[in-house]
């Protein structure tokens, strides 16, 4: 009989790749944004032994910190203050086909144009799937504020992004 | 509103279903591009990571944080328990504490061994000091009281009376804020 998997594989399994994706916003590089997803998740995992479906605002907080821990410390060692805000972001997303890839060049140029704020209310919303109170929670604001920074995202993004992105299929 | 204003206001609300039927479209289409995995050697890093023995979990510092609490509570209470009783009984229970030598002997004739075993004791405080608020130990403040007594130790028979120093130092334990 095969040994169940341990609960963490399974939040791992599910999680990885949006907790990456959120860690990227303030570290663009793909292992530093590793570290400090592998740092929040063991400081949750052990803060949690036996979490719920409703602690997952928790570890989208625990990955962040863990990301503003480390991009200070980056920022300290390089001096590059806009590090995050400048590098323009690659790689956030897959794209099979050359056209794809394209496509995700272009969002993500766009998404990384958006100040902070606003881009971490979209990719909680969207990408992490998490709801209004569950963004709100993450990042200990108000609901309403939540939505506002996200509906402004999204008006400036359908400026920033040509017509055929909104409607590619 | 004015009949005037309802042309604007229905251009108004068109605007913003409009808006709000282009960003719906638009979230769809973001949510479709899938987010990069991690790469494999995360998951091994974090498994290795989580099977040391690392820091205490959250919920075990928080026991232990309330387990230790209510130790230093208990002790506490203890503690003004004790004094409370040296406060009530000091007149009668004798101390051992930080004992002096014998100060003054009177009396001492040759006496029967069980005559002069002291059969009443009795304090007679001299004097009373509040040296403050020190720390017994790293997280337990206490007040300091410093009392001076004489004991009087009277022989059962009456014809010895032996008076000896004493100093008892009392630690009330206090909370801060």
């Amino acid at each position: 009989m095969a040994t169940p998997e341990p609960d963490w594989q399974r939040w791992y399994d599910a999680h990885a790749a949006r907790l990456l994706l959120y860690a990227r916003q303030w570290l663009p590089e793909r292992a530093d944004a590793e570290d400090a997803m592998q740092a929040g998740f063991v400081k949750f995992w052990r803060s949690r032994s036996r979490p719920e479906a409703a602690d997952l605002p928790l570890l989208f907080t625990a990955v962040r910190t863990a990301a503003l821990d480390l991009a200070k410390s980056r920022r300290r060692r390089t001096g590059r203050e806009q590090r995050a805000a400048d590098t323009a972001p690659t790689a956030w997303w897959d794209g099979d086909t050359l056209a794809e890839r394209e496509r995700v060049d272009v969002v993500a140029r766009a998404i990384a144009a958006l100040p902070l704020e606003q881009r971490e209310a979209i990719v909680l919303r969207i990408w992490g799937g998490l709801t209004f109170a569950e963004v709100a929670r993450t990042l200990d604001e108000n609901i309403n504020t939540v939505a506002a920074r996200y509906r402004a995202a999204l008006t400036k993004l359908r400026d920033l992004l040509p017509e055929a992105c909104h409607d590619a299929e | 509103m004015t009949p005037s204003d309802a042309p604007f206001d229905d251009h108004a609300d068109q605007s913003a279903q409009a808006n709000q039927a282009a960003d719906e479209r638009l979230s769809a289409q973001l949510a479709g591009l899938r987010p990069v995995e991690p790469g494999p050697g995360l998951r091994s890093r974090i498994a290795a990571e989580l099977s040391l023995p690392g820091a205490d979990s959250f919920e075990t510092l928080a026991r232990r944080r309330r387990v230790a609490v209510g130790e230093r509570l208990a002790w506490a209470a203890g503690g003004a328990v004790a004094a409370s009783l040296v406060f009530l009984l000091g007149g009668v229970v004798p101390s051992g504490r930080e004992q002096a030598p014998v100060a003054a002997v009177t009396a001492v004739d040759s006496v029967p061994a069980a005559a002069a075993r002291p059969s009443q004791v009795r304090d007679e405080a001299l004097s009373w000091s509040d040296e403050g608020i020190r720390f017994v130990d790293e997280f337990t403040p206490a007040r300091v009281l410093r009392r001076k007594v004489i004991e009087r130790h009277v022989a059962g028979d009456g014809t010895a009376e032996v008076r000896v120093p004493r100093e008892d130092v009392i630690f009330l334990p206090v909370a801060l804020r």
